[in-house]
């Protein structure tokens, strides 16, 4: 086989035909210009700003200014107990748990990571340029310490960072449950999609000290380094 | 006569879609949109990222089809909009920009078309996003290296050397001639 054929059988195996994406995309272009007619108003240039569209800019920046002296001057007011206001309720849930956007959505069955699962786990530099290094490139030379991917779990929540050029990024965080040999991550900060959407359904394996995680499924883009390669206890 | 009177319609539709027809920028767009998700998912390798990165190119190309005064440039003016769309993606979301798009199970397989299929996309994933922009344009998208110029916002003589440099990574045992068929 050519490069080409080769190039061709790789990338239509991660991108399936789409048939019906021209037609999806070209309605919500409609829906998004608001009007059902052939001939739409364009979006208008924000640097080219009418007398009328002015005179609206200046009274919404009034009544924006107007709402943020009024909330801080209820707080001074409050502050000096010059208002008999009752103080708010407290706040239900536990603190520092990442809030579910949508209360009455469950979160996918288990329970909190497992102890030997709980810590940090890392990906060696070479797994960080492979993946990586030509988004954000590592210091040179690239070291253990200095580039490499970090994923921390903790019992019912996980964060994804990693160090390159410029330190320590944090990449993702959100909410995690175990099932027996399945790991869910959900409500990831990145993703933007929320429950009962938004769930990353991974298998995991623990073997000579290195986690294996293996992609079941993830609307997410996540799963890259995750499975990229087995995490160990060290960089 | 045929190409005349075809050029003198794509005249009006682009026109048209200058004075506001949305009509018109559809007919302009909707024969480019495979063309754009299939080079969003050489960029990106995950094709749910490459469908919202079409579709960003897709609104800002409508915001700015103004610009456009050829109609025979429209295709490499929107496929620039999405390799733009798609290095955005990357920057602002570092797991975009590091999906492999085939789950571990896959490198497994004993497959010897699956094992070439994880190994090239790992190669491609390795070069550098302009590298790979050329690659799949010449390679995937089979356009002509001028337009894949146009579109990487190089000269045709440096998108050459970029395209040879980046065959020399992917399969440094192939020879180049051979490698271009």
């Amino acid at each position: 086989m050519t490069l080409r054929n080769d190039i061709h059988a790789a990338i239509d195996e991660i991108g399936p035909p789409v048939p019906a994406l021209a037609d999806q995309i070209l309605a919500s272009l409609g829906r998004t210009s608001g009007s059902s007619s052939a001939v739409l108003h364009r979006r208008p240039n924000p640097w080219r700003v009418g007398a009328g569209r002015l005179g609206s800019l200046v009274a919404a920046v009034l009544v924006v200014l107007l709402m943020a002296a009024l909330v801080v001057g209820v707080h001074v007011l409050r502050d000096r107990n010059l208002l008999n206001i009752p103080p708010a309720p407290a706040h239900q849930g536990t603190p520092g748990t990442t809030t579910s956007p949508n209360p009455s959505a469950s979160p996918p069955p288990g329970g909190p990571v497992p102890t030997r699962l709980q810590g940090n786990w890392f990906l060696p530099p070479a797994a960080y340029i492979a993946l990586n290094g030509s988004a954000t490139p590592c210091p040179a030379p690239a070291t253990a310490a200095n580039c490499n991917f970090e994923l921390t779990l903790m019992a019912t929540t996980y964060r994804e960072a990693y160090t390159a050029r410029g330190g320590t990024q944090q990449a993702g965080q959100g909410d995690v449950v175990v099932n027996n040999n399945e790991i869910d991550f959900f409500n990831g900060v990145l993703c933007g999609r929320h429950l009962p959407d938004g769930v990353g359904r991974y298998r995991w394996a623990l073997t000579g000290g290195v986690l294996y995680l293996t992609l079941i499924s993830d609307p997410c883009p996540r799963p890259g380094p995750l499975v990229y390669q087995g995490w160990s206890r060290t960089p | 006569m045929g190409d005349a009177v075809q050029h003198v319609a794509e005249i009006d539709l682009l026109t048209s879609a200058h004075r506001g027809s949305e009509r018109a920028f559809s007919e302009l767009l909707h024969p480019l949109v495979e063309h754009g998700y299939r080079l969003a998912c050489g960029m990106l390798h995950d094709a749910h990222a490459a469908e919202d990165a079409v579709q960003e190119a897709s609104f800002t190309a409508w915001r700015k089809v103004g610009r456009v005064k050829d109609e025979a440039k429209f295709r490499p003016w929107f496929l620039s909009i999405v390799a733009n769309e798609c290095r955005n993606a990357r920057r602002l979301k570092w797991t975009a920009g590091v999906t492999l798009g085939l789950p571990q199970l896959a490198i497994h397989s004993s497959e010897e078309g699956v094992l070439r299929g994880v190994d090239l996309r790992r190669a491609l994933i390795q070069l550098s996003d302009r590298d790979r922009l050329v690659v799949i344009l010449f390679f995937y998208l089979d356009l002509p290296l001028d337009e894949v110029a146009l579109i990487s916002g190089s000269s045709v003589g440096a998108t050459r050397a970029r395209l040879y440099r980046s065959i020399r990574r992917l399969r440094p045992d192939v020879e180049i001639e051979k490698a271009l068929r």
